[in-house]
């Protein structure tokens, strides 16, 4: 394996040398495949994280938030140039950009801004004070910058069609459902009119398909699963984000495990470090935190290690029901790994039958971490989860710390892995440097001359 | 149960048992036969399976060794020996050389006995692979119990070893041994085979399967498969499957041996026996028929022939009855010169003997009566012919003598002549009643009841005879019998006066009644004199009397109405003891 | 209210949610860390570690009580082994002021397993504190966690020699080192300032912001340059503005919407080319034009050779390719696959003037290399000389006798402006 890395590299390099750092360059259109075959362009409600992902790029190009959060978890200025609160942190005011237009022609003016999260937020108030606006709520809202980062704050309209109207770099041009999406170049954007003319995207294609149109330089960026980065030979330059994703065993309440001790015993059963290092190729973290390392640096104190001693000493006494397992089909490693899962709980005599058909008493479950503030990050994944709401009393690492441990003391989620996304880019994509959080850039990206 | 008929029943008797035995014999020896027929053909399948076992046997290993010399296994045996263990790189390798080898199980497993990679169970890399005697490597296939995500099951396995480096890499791949290797096996009509994949330390239904999976009504096995489990050597046994003995079968099992010489499975190889019941019905049917047509013949011939072989006696019996009937002039023509044929004609001789002394006997008795007739005749005529040869005689004389007197001796001659006239008339009119006794009108009647009315009509004559008494011993509840009271109550008079006659001193007459089964019995005894037996031979013959003054036709009459009665009439006498006259009547 | 650790521009402070867990101690490390961030980072461990061993003791000592213990440190975060050294000591240290002392298995009353961690933002250390066999306890510290990325590399004895001027996280777009009294001073142009440094004590300390006017929404990939005049201080040529220093003390900047063509060397006579103003490049229209030629194709940058009797140009044209004007032809040289990054210096090398292109080593370094141009076929006159990003900007200084190359760092996106001059070399 790692010789094929190293002949990737080696192939990467020879191709580099041919290369010369050029300026960006204006114009062509960025083709651009994805999974996901959205219908309207929205967040999905309950779909892969690859179409969570799919939507939110799609929506970060056409429309923008007032702030974004970079891998730092640190908010940055977008639509809003600064902001401030008061010591509790019910009250927030935003100075916000000007001169900023939607696709559309009309001004983003703090009006329009006001009555879209006036809108989308029923628990805040939303008003208007000249260039700025401000936002307040009856309990402090420490992570509202956060809150406000998420794909699904951004500040857009619909068309009469349904189609958004935003502020981005990309306006939609055309959008045949679940088949293609084109966007245009937005001549006024604030940022600075994009490189490139165009972004056409073809939806719902596999990544097979994806993998194929690349190869043949039919496309200049797709989707790829993050072990590519170790097993692609190709001239395809990949790029994998941080751990965005969080791999977990979800105990419904429905479980037949109602017994804690056998929920337990279970997770301390799962041997993570092969099925990272052989089923997911090494992508990935093993991980036993519902937040990543990365957000939080304490999740080596949540061990990964499997200790069927241990386990067994949890389990004895507790009835031991056999459980079905199941997993999201749409997830090429997800079968394996809940085999995998099942294999390591007979070790401690539990019976896991990895199944589709009948009510799961556990589910292996992929899910987005969709800030990198960490506390936003605990509160959408638990929400994801299915878990109660973290009850955070502070932003100390300590806070954090104390919310999740007693989440993952009640044993309903055991939490396996943290998985970044990739992307691979063809060699005419040039500038192409995707989030380290799984965002997309397009506008910076641009196309090498074909004449070269 | 008559002569012919025991003949007829020792004929068919004979016949059933003869069929009886051959059809048993039959049957017996059919079923060795089928038994046998079927052991053969068990035999042969376990022959063909234990052919393409072998046979599959060694195509496994053929592909196991193809699956170690491919370049891939190669490179990860080359690999491993160089310490460059990245197994998530060989994890789908298993399945890759699989599919290329056709192999349903395919292993690849370090030095160490860890999997490396698993066709059949990929998430399985990591786990050891039960410790494998490395002088299997090289040896055929061999019979392997193998987990499977969704259970165990079995397969043919051969393990071959990458030839690089010091630290073999194994390569440990099969085939299923289940319903897909069964179906290639070239089952005769009416045989079917079933395994029994012997992976729980129980008996586990699932486990059996045939041609299209689990095998239906498993349970029914499971004697047969956990003696072959637990001893280890072939078994066999008969299943009944419903109560229709078509539909069982006979299962020969026997045991798959795995490299420890355990058995990991078991092949059943079950036989219909419809062939059987079918040919066992056949033969019950021709038997039945065979015999049913046997005994019919049987019959037929044994009447035949008992009817030859009876023909003499029956004939002779016949005669005798007849002869006992009265017919003398019964004959029994017998042609043969047997033992039979001698009889019968001494029988003839017999009859022809009787028929002459009958004939003489009846002339002697005709000569008699006729004597007796003419003596009565005679007696009776004499006397009233004598006065009117007197009367005659003095009415002549007087006309001759003194016809002054004749007048009065004509007066008195003429009564006289008269009298003895009718006297005359009275006899002859006597004989003549006898030759018109009337037919008896029946009715209901009730024997007792006559007895009591005649013994009123003789109540003042018996009065006056004080010496005689008169006791009756009649049965109270004796049944109506259909008769003619009137000719009774003659008969029963004619009875009770002989009686008083017979009792000239006195003495005791006694009248009983009885009743029986189909008749009723009345009985007159008196404690007279009695008579000898030839007096009683001669008593019932018309005219015949012992008492001076009678016409002898008193018991001539009541036989006579006995007899119109359909009755019996017998006399029971001995000299000096009295008479006792019986009447039988049917009822 | 400007948070400590971002550059003073955009967003303000936000009290409740910093504020809480920051403190002042935190504070401090905040501003230890930039210092140690920009200019020492050698220096980062003494102070930051030391504070962070304190708290973790005292939350250790406060779960354990005094006593003896097991001490294992696993370092997970990118600490050296020095810094794990020293922070094993300043703990073992801590503990026992605070009545721990570490001691073997046999003799503890209990373990701690202490892990350095490290999140994208912040050390985080936590200990696992197990007394007994069933009470145990997880205590956690944090303290922020240097960026690395301003670390200057030190020039390299190569034929071409680059020297570290400055690294911001915002795009530089020019610079330029200038000797004025008191000292020389690092003009550096970005989207929104030209700043001056001067330099104190080996340091660049900022003298003063002069802040970029303008209506017009710059491009995407803004360009920019700094031009030193003899009349007034600089010029700054941004797409659609120009702007102009004053020209003596206190120094201002006036800028202005003007489509003038920009300078294409550092002579103020010299060839001058118009700028798309929405776009990052050249539009091809020269003034006065070279020769006959007054249109060439778009192109991204120029350099002039000189020639006997003519001056040869040579750009880099939108479309990749190289383009050799001579006044008379217009030549693309081919198997020039440069990028578009080229600028021309004077040397007392070779021909006298070699021309610097930008080209890629591997998809995330570029390197700049001297070519000469002898006839029509390039000749390349130097090793490359390696950056640790693409090169995204490059324009010849005032002197003529080297060039600014302004890089941007693939690891941490910060932005980096070096001096790149020739020598002969050995």
């Amino acid at each position: 394996m790692r010789r094929i890395a190293f002949l990737f590299l080696a192939a990467a390099s020879l191709l580099g040398a041919a290369e010369g750092a050029t300026r960006p360059r204006y114009g062509g259109t960025v083709r651009v495949m994805l999974q996901s075959a959205p219908t309207s362009l929205e967040l999905p409600a309950g779909g892969t994280p690859a179409d969570y992902w799919d939507a939110a790029r799609i929506l970060s190009m056409i429309a923008d938030n007032l702030v974004e959060i970079d891998t730092a978890g640190h908010a940055q200025p977008a639509l809003a140039l600064s902001w401030q609160s008061d010591m509790n942190g019910k009250r927030w005011q935003f100075t916000l950009r000007r001169g900023v237009k939607f696709h559309d022609g009309t001004a983003a003016l703090p009006a329009t801004i006001t009555q879209i999260l006036g809108e989308r937020h029923s628990d805040w108030t939303v008003r208007t004070a000249g260039d700025s606006l401000t936002v307040e709520s009856e309990s402090p809202m420490p992570s509202l910058l956060a809150e406000l980062a998420l794909p699904r704050n951004a500040i857009l309209k619909r068309s009469a069609s349904g189609l958004p109207v935003g502020t981005g770099a990309f306006r939609v041009a055309d959008f045949q459902p679940g088949k293609l999406l084109k966007l245009a170049a937005n001549e006024e954007s604030w940022a600075g009119r994009p490189f490139a003319d165009a972004i056409e995207i073809e939806l719902g294609k596999s990544q097979r398909d994806q993998a194929i149109a690349l190869e043949l330089t039919k496309t200049d960026l797709i989707e790829t699963p993050p072990q590519a980065i170790t097993a692609n030979g190709g001239a395809q330059r990949v790029r994998a984000s941080l751990p965005v994703e969080l791999m977990a065993l979800v105990f419904p309440s429905s479980s037949k495990a109602q017994d804690a001790r056998v929920r337990e015993a279970l997770a301390l059963a799962i041997d993570r470090k092969p099925i990272q290092s052989v089923l997911l190729k090494g992508a990935g973290e093993p991980a036993a935190s519902i937040l990543p390392n990365w957000m939080t640096g304490y999740s080596r104190v949540f061990p990964v290690q499997a200790n069927l001693q241990r386990a067994r000493v949890v389990l004895a006494g507790s009835r031991q029901p056999a459980l079905t397992l199941s997993y999201d089909p749409r997830d090429p490693q997800a079968q394996l790994i809940a085999e995998r899962i099942a294999l390591n709980a007979r070790e401690i005599d539990v019976t896991l039958q990895v199944s589709l058909s009948g009510v799961a008493d556990v589910t292996l479950t992929r899910i987005v971490l969709p800030s990198s503030d960490s506390a936003t990050c605990l509160r959408e994944a638990a929400l994801e989860l299915g878990m109660t709401q973290p009850l955070l009393h502070g932003n100390s690492v300590e806070d954090l710390y104390s919310s999740e441990r007693a989440l993952l003391d009640l044993h309903n989620v055991i939490p396996l892995f943290h998985l970044p996304i990739a992307t691979a880019a063809g060699a005419r994509l040039r500038n192409w440097q995707p989030g380290r959080t799984g965002n997309w850039n397009l506008s910076d990206v641009w196309l090498e001359a074909d004449s070269r | 149960m008559r002569f012919r008929q025991k003949l007829l029943l020792i004929f068919a008797l004979t016949v059933f048992l003869c069929v009886a035995v051959i059809s048993a014999s039959v049957w017996n020896s059919m079923q060795r036969s089928f038994e046998h027929a079927n052991d053969d053909r068990a035999n042969s399948v376990a022959a063909q399976f234990r052919s393409e076992f072998q046979r599959r046997g060694d195509e496994v290993a053929r592909k196991v060794e193809a699956a170690a010399a491919s370049e891939s296994v190669q490179r990860i045996a080359l690999e491993i020996n160089r310490g460059a263990v990245d197994s998530g790189g060989y994890v789908s390798e298993a399945r890759n050389l699989a599919g290329q080898q056709h192999l349903d199980f395919l292993e690849l497993v370090d030095h160490q006995g860890t999997i490396l990679s698993s066709a059949q169970w990929q998430a399985k890399f990591g786990y050891p692979e039960p410790a494998i005697p490395s002088s299997i490597a090289s040896a055929g296939a061999f019979l392997k119990r193998e987990e499977l995500p969704s259970g165990s099951t079995l397969g043919l396995f051969a393990i071959r070893a990458a030839g690089v480096g010091e630290q073999p890499l194994y390569a440990i791949g099969g085939e299923r041994l289940d319903q897909g290797f069964l179906s290639t096996l070239d089952i005769p009509a009416g045989t079917r085979v079933m395994l029994y994949q012997n992976l729980d330390a129980n008996w586990n239904p699932k486990s059996l399967l045939d041609l299209n999976g689990a095998a239906a009504g498993a349970d029914k096995l499971a004697p047969l498969v956990e003696q072959v489990r637990r001893s280890g050597k072939e078994a066999r046994s008969v299943i009944r499957w419903t109560s229709d003995s078509s539909d069982a079968e006979s299962f020969h099992a026997m045991p798959l041996a795995g490299p420890n010489q355990q058995a990991m499975g078991v092949l059943l190889v079950g036989s219909s026996r419809r062939p059987l019941v079918e040919l066992q019905k056949q033969i019950v049917s021709a038997a039945m028929l065979v015999g049913g047509t046997g005994i019919l013949v049987a019959i037929l011939v044994s009447l035949w022939f008992a009817a030859r072989v009876t023909k003499p006696v029956v004939s002779l019996a016949d005669a005798a009855r007849r002869v006992a009937a009265g017919d003398l002039y019964a004959k029994v023509n017998v042609e043969s010169s047997d033992e039979l044929g001698e009889l019968a004609a001494a029988f003839n001789r017999m009859t022809e003997d009787l028929l002459q002394q009958k004939e003489r006997t009846l002339q002697a008795e005709r000569v008699a009566a006729w004597r007796e007739l003419a003596r009565r005749l005679a007696h009776e005529l004499k006397n009233p012919l004598f006065p009117l040869q007197v009367t005659v005689e003095n009415l002549i004389r007087a006309k001759e003598k003194a016809p002054e007197m004749f007048e009065e001796v004509f007066r008195e001659g003429t009564a006289t002549l008269l009298a003895e006239v009718n006297n005359l008339k009275t006899i002859i009119g006597r004989f003549s009643e006898f030759s018109r006794m009337p037919q008896p009108q029946r009715k209901a009647t009730q024997l007792n009841e006559i007895v009591t009315s005649v013994l009123r009509v003789f109540h003042a004559q018996l009065k006056e005879k004080s010496q005689i008494v008169v006791r009756t011993e009649l049965e109270p509840d004796l049944p109506m019998i259909s008769a003619d009271p009137d000719l009774l109550h003659r008969a029963l008079s004619n009875l009770i006066l002989n009686a008083i006659d017979a009792l000239p001193q006195g003495g005791e007459i006694i009248v009983q009644s009885k009743s029986f089964a189909n008749r009723v019995e009345l009985s007159v005894s008196d404690t007279g004199s009695g008579l000898t037996p030839e007096e009683c031979g001669r008593l019932f013959t018309p005219y015949y009397t012992t008492k001076q003054h009678g016409t002898g036709q008193g018991l001539a009459i009541v036989q006579s109405v006995v007899s119109d009665h359909g009755g019996r009439m017998s006399v029971e006498s001995t000299k000096q003891g009295g008479t006792t006259f019986r009447i039988e009547l049917p009822r | 209210m400007t948070v400590a650790s971002q550059p003073a521009r955009y967003n303000l402070r936000i009290p409740n949610m910093y504020g809480r867990w920051s403190g002042g101690l935190r504070i401090g490390w905040l501003a230890a860390f930039f210092l140690a961030a920009t200019l020492a980072p050698s220096l980062l461990s003494a102070s930051v570690l030391g504070d962070a061993a304190r708290q973790l003791a005292h939350k250790i000592s406060s779960v354990t009580g005094p006593g003896a213990i097991t001490l294992d440190i696993t370092n997970r975060s990118s600490l050296d082994e020095k810094a794990v050294r020293e922070a094993r000591s300043a703990l073992e240290a801590e503990l026992r002021t605070g009545g721990v002392r570490t001691a073997a298995a046999d003799e503890s009353m209990g373990s701690v397993q202490v892990t350095l961690s490290e999140s994208i933002r912040e050390y985080v250390w936590s200990a696992e504190v197990v007394i007994g066999s069933d009470e145990r306890g997880v205590v956690l510290v944090s303290a922020p966690r240097p960026q690395t990325g301003g670390t200057p590399s030190s020039s390299m004895p190569l034929v071409l020699r680059k020297n570290f001027l400055f690294t911001q996280e915002q795009p530089i777009l020019d610079a330029t080192v200038i000797e004025m009294s008191g000292g020389p001073r690092l003009l550096l142009l970005d989207a929104g300032q030209v700043a001056v440094y001067r330099q104190q004590s080996g340091r660049w300390e900022q003298e003063a912001s002069l802040a970029i006017t303008h209506v017009r929404i710059f491009p995407r990939d803004l360009r920019g340059r700094l031009l030193l005049r003899r009349d007034h201080l600089f010029d700054v040529h941004l797409p659609g503005v120009i702007c102009r220093s004053s020209v003596t003390a206190p120094l201002t900047l006036v800028c202005n919407e003007s489509d003038e063509p920009w300078p294409l060397s550092a002579d103020d006579n010299g060839m001058r080319a118009f700028f798309a103003p929405a776009r990052n490049f050249f539009t091809g229209t020269l003034a006065p034009g070279i020769g006959k030629v007054a249109n060439a194709p778009s192109f991204y940058s120029a350099a002039a050779l000189p020639r006997a009797g003519y001056t040869l140009w040579v750009l880099a044209a939108v479309d990749g390719s190289i383009h050799a004007l001579d006044g008379m032809t217009d030549q693309v040289i081919r198997g020039a696959k440069w990028g578009s990054q080229m600028a021309a210096v004077h040397s007392s090398c070779g021909s006298g003037t070699q021309l610097l292109v930008s080209e890629s080593g591997t998809p995330e370094q570029d390197s700049v290399r001297a070519v000469e141009i002898p006839d029509r076929d390039p000749v390349f006159a130097s090793s490359p000389l390696e950056f640790d990003g693409p090169v995204v900007a490059l324009w010849t200084d005032a002197s003529g006798t080297g060039a600014s190359a302004i890089v941007k760092r693939q690891d941490t996106g910060w932005y980096e402006a070096y001096r790149i001059s020739i020598s002969c070399g050995s």
